[in-house]
């Protein structure tokens, strides 16, 4: 894969992705990385391991919480689950998010 | 809920900080295992750990900034500094013992001091704006003062001018009057008072009510409110009391409430009825004097004490026009009841006040200069760190911690400290005043103190860091400079200077304070009181009901002196009815034949003793005679006065044969008013009635059996006072076993005279050693201080030093070099604390006793004591510096 192909994440969209995902259900750190990867089809590049102080940001938030239980496969894990409030915020940042990419194309198809 | 979740994290997190730290490690190993093994060459992946490893990032910074976000970094941060903190205190023992103790005893003081005040100034006084309520007396143009009578308290009430002064004015006459508890009978003392007089003095029940209108009015059932004290020495604090019938006089009262604790005025009152239930309405006819009664007032809140004596003057006016014989020049004085009751405490707490002031700022320069010292020598350390890359915060923050962790332990240490000076303050002083036994610490105190020497602990902590880690070659310079040898921070040495000279000022002032005060305790301890205390035991009488006659009364008394005299080991027995130092008097009215000019206005303390009392108490006698028997036996009328009456009266003329008239005072009798004619057959050496510091004022004695007083004291002259305390327990209950208790109880009735006169100076004792040990605390500090700053000076000239003697100079010239700077220091804190003495002179001025505030001794005394303890201070560390090897000393450090 070139690396052009590749796109460095917008700052505060990592936040946006994580709960988004997080509205799947409860998953651990590694499930979601590995599903945000899948969706972008491997465009967005999402240094792995820096999930996890945005994890603790949102947890901080209210906008998540976790708890120790067992995987699938009989490992321990950490879970990770969205809030009510966690959902409230999505709303948010997805909208805005769209009204700023409405912005960009604007500007780009004027241009 | 947003906020609860986040909070709850953070708490989690903060109080499992280790177990949360090796869940964030074992989540990203797990991540990097389940990554290694999901994209293994089978399924697709690159296949071994590294590639997880490139995908994951760098996991030891990525672990790191997840618990700076978690916020485990501070906590890692606190823990570093804590350890770095003790490891350097430990190094440096002295600086923090010296810190902590100067700290704790500035928070202590402080903390002690502003509880005291503040619980006597506000919560002692259980009344509605204790401020403006006042006690109304009389006062007449030769400057002495009595109680209003009760119609002159009806006729200010009537007045229309007095409502412009008061809120509301209120008579109360008080009383004596047994209390049936069970079968024994308690004397104790009552207040009839009039239907404005709660509403003036301004209290709440504590359970059920006042006394309404209703009760008050003619007929009315008879209702009373009872005192807290009494409330629960009796009836064991039982709320049942309400309603109950109590047994007053032999005739029955119903209490209807229970006033708050220390809510109690007059002082010796713990029931109040309605004036219309007092048994001698005919007392309340009489104008004139009257000791037992009270007349309180509320000043309106424009209104000061001297605009209402302003106010009330024609009232006055108006009355002495309408009855010449006993208002004739009489005015109405209004005093504070707080004054009243705390006035005897106030020079003492103004005292303490000041000097704990003067402590607080000397611990805050104290702690100052050591923080100041502390910094500068670390200046390099501090630099060297910067250098090295800590940050500016972060050394700040070390500083900071340095600084908190300190205060918080001299705090912790100031707060025992005060809570043990609160016990012992209570003890010193508490029988003076109300409520002392409800004493407890101000948290006010503690913050104001607290917050002042953390203030300076701060600022000094921190001004110096911020120096040292300026970043426009701060660091570079300091590195430089240290290693140079040369000064490093002037400004921090001469600011040094600074603090020492204020803490030597501090310091005169302290000492010049202790020294006036005990000038003035030496001579007040030392003043002849005009008899002799030692081996006189005394016991108050208070008479039971069935010795209400005069004669009943005065056979009692000889009786109880005749058992007296039974006991082994007792001289000589004798009666009065008010010994000097019990705080009790009574004043007659004096007139002198042919003296026209002489009115109501004169009055003199009045005694009713037997022959015996002067030979008790050792009195001399300084022209004609004493009582003898016929005196006693057939009293027809012979007096004997003190000097300061023979002075005040007879000035130079020799009173004795000269004929005078009193008045009958003890109201309790029918006779009350009447006139006692009769002529001056000696005059006795004065004797101190109050204090050894009030002088003694006119005084007449009168045989006992001339007027019998209805109570009394019993004084016994014994050859050991307090061996013969039980068998005269034993003697007094033989006469009637209701005088005194039985056992030790009663025992504790008997007063030693020596231990009462002493007491009374206890107030001067205790402010006197407080403000000597504070003295001799600021003097140890401001030379610890001293011996810093020279010491400091010295380490940086060393090669001064040493060029100067490798050219030369004697020991002397170095040691004079160096005490030259010191000299500056110790003359300039001496003159200013001698100003600021001489200035803050005032404060105390109310705790002199035959002492000038600029007494000449105390100042030279305390200059010379100062001057040589700081040259001592200064010549130790001076000495090192003639002691040095010039070689050594200039090859540098």
């Amino acid at each position: 894969m070139p690396k052009s192909n590749r796109s460095e994440l917008m700052p505060g969209t990592l936040d946006m992705l994580v709960l988004h995902t997080l509205t799947l259900g409860p998953l651990h750190g590694y499930a979601i990385a590995q599903h945000i990867e899948r969706l972008s089809e491997s465009v967005l590049q999402v240094e792995q391991g820096s999930l996890y102080p945005a994890l603790e940001r949102l947890e901080r938030k209210g906008w998540v919480t976790s708890k120790w239980g067992e995987s699938p496969t009989g490992r321990r894990a950490r879970y990770y689950r969205i809030t009510a409030s966690g959902e409230k915020q999505l709303g948010r940042e997805t909208s805005e998010f769209e009204r700023v990419m409405l912005a960009i194309n604007r500007v780009l198809k004027r241009a | 809920m947003s906020f609860i979740d986040g909070w709850r994290h953070r708490v989690r997190v903060w109080l499992h900080a280790e177990a949360y730290d090796r869940e964030i490690r074992e989540e990203m190993q797990q991540h990097l295992a389940l990554d290694a093994a999901g994209r293994a060459p089978a399924a697709g992946g690159t296949g071994d750990a590294h590639a997880a490893r490139r995908r994951f990032g760098n996991p030891t910074y990525l672990a790191e900034e997840r618990r700076r976000v978690a916020g485990l970094g501070v906590l890692d941060g606190a823990k570093l500094d804590a350890r770095h903190l003790l490891r350097s205190l430990r190094n440096a023992p002295g600086f923090a013992a010296v810190t902590i103790l100067t700290l704790a005893l500035g928070i202590g003081v402080t903390t002690t001091v502003v509880s005291i005040t503040d619980h006597v100034l506000y919560r002692s006084l259980p009344f509605r704006d204790p401020g403006r309520l006042m006690m109304m007396l009389e006062r007449d143009d030769h400057g002495g003062f009595r109680a209003p009578s009760a119609p002159t308290a009806l006729d200010w009430q009537r007045d229309p001018a007095t409502a412009q002064a008061f809120e509301g004015l209120s008579f109360a006459r008080g009383d004596g009057v047994s209390l049936r508890i069970g079968e024994s009978r308690e004397s104790i003392g009552a207040a009839y008072v009039d239907s404005q007089f709660f509403r003036v003095l301004g209290v709440r029940p504590l359970l059920g009510r006042l006394l309404l209108a209703d009760d008050h009015r003619a007929g009315a059932p008879p209702a009373t409110v009872m005192s807290f004290r009494l409330w629960k020495k009796f009836y064991a604090g039982d709320e049942s009391i309400i309603g109950r019938t109590i047994t007053v006089d032999s005739s029955p009262v119903t209490v209807i409430g229970v006033l708050q604790p220390g809510a109690v005025y007059p002082g010796f009152a713990d029931l109040w009825s309605p004036i219309s239930q007092y048994k001698r309405q005919d007392i309340l006819q009489q104008r004139g004097l009257h000791a037992d009664s009270r007349t309180i007032a509320r000043l309106r809140p424009a209104v000061d004490s001297a605009r209402a004596v302003a106010l009330m003057r024609p009232v006055s006016m108006r009355l002495a026009e309408q009855y010449p014989e006993a208002q004739k020049t009489w005015a109405a004085a209004p005093f504070s009841v707080a004054g009243e009751i705390i006035g005897d405490v106030r020079p003492m707490l103004s005292t303490l006040s000041a000097a704990a002031l003067a402590v607080l700022l000397l611990v805050c320069a104290n702690v100052a200069g050591l923080l100041l010292a502390r910094v500068t020598t670390r200046t390099r350390e501090l630099a060297l760190r910067t250098a090295l890359g800590a940050s500016r915060g972060r050394v700040v923050r070390q500083l900071l911690t340095e600084s908190l962790i300190l205060t918080l332990i001299g705090g912790m240490l100031g707060t025992a400290m005060a809570s043990l000076l609160l016990r012992l303050s209570t003890k010193a002083i508490g029988a003076r005043l109300p409520r002392m036994d409800e004493l407890t610490m101000d948290v006010r105190g503690l913050l104001i103190a607290g917050a002042a020497t953390l203030g300076t602990a701060l600022l000094c902590g921190l001004w110096p860091a911020f120096r040292a880690t300026r970043r426009d070659a701060g660091a570079g310079t300091v590195l430089r400079a240290s290693a140079l040898g040369s000064v490093g921070v002037r400004s921090e040495s001469r600011l040094r200077r600074v603090l020492v000279t204020v803490q030597f000022a501090l310091a005169v002032v302290l000492l010049i304070g202790a020294g006036l005060l005990l000038q003035s305790f030496r001579r007040a301890a030392a003043v002849d009181v005009g008899f002799n205390p030692t081996g006189v035991v005394s016991l108050r009488i208070q008479t039971p009901p069935s010795y209400a006659s005069a004669e009943a009364a005065a056979a009692l008394y000889t009786r109880l002196m005749d058992a007296a005299r039974g006991v082994p080991g007792v001289v000589e027995a004798g009666f009065i009815n008010h010994s000097p130092f019990s705080r009790a008097g009574i004043y007659t009215t004096l007139a002198i034949e042919g003296r026209s000019t002489l009115d109501s206005s004169n009055q003199v303390l009045y005694r009713t003793v037997s022959g015996t009392y002067l030979p008790v108490m050792r009195m001399s006698v300084a022209a004609g005679r004493w009582f003898d028997d016929t005196d006693i036996r057939s009293p027809g009328g012979s007096f004997v006065i003190n000097e300061t009456m023979a002075r005040r009266y007879w000035a130079g003329a020799n009173p004795v044969g000269q004929r005078i008239v009193l008045t009958r005072s003890s109201q309790a009798r029918a006779d009350f008013g009447k006139p006692l004619p009769g002529s001056v057959i000696g005059v006795v050496a004065d004797v101190y009635q109050r204090r050894q510091d009030v002088p003694p004022e006119p005084e007449v004695y009168v045989p006992y059996t001339l007027e019998t007083w209805p109570w009394g004291m019993l004084v016994v002259r014994a050859r050991d006072g307090a061996r013969v305390i039980r068998a005269l327990a034993r003697a007094v209950r033989s006469v009637d076993p209701r005088l005194v208790a039985e056992g030790a109880q009663g025992e504790k009735d008997f007063a030693l005279m020596e231990q009462t006169v002493a007491s009374t100076l206890q107030p001067r004792r205790v402010s006197t050693s407080v403000v000597a040990a504070f003295a001799a605390f600021a003097l140890a500090l401001a030379c610890i201080g001293m011996y810093g700053v020279v010491a400091y000076g010295i380490s940086q000239r060393t090669r001064e030093i040493g060029v100067r003697k490798a050219l030369g100079a004697t020991d002397d010239a170095i040691a004079g070099l160096i005490m030259r700077e010191s000299l500056t220091v110790i003359v300039l804190g001496v003159v200013i604390g001698c100003a600021g003495a001489f200035g803050g002179g005032r404060v105390i001025k109310g705790m002199l006793f035959n002492t000038e505030i600029a007494d000449p001794w105390t100042y030279a005394a305390t200059i010379v004591v100062l001057v040589v303890v700081a040259a001592v201070a200064t010549y130790l560390p001076a000495r090192r510096a003639m002691l040095l090897d010039p070689v050594i000393a200039m090859r540098g450090e």
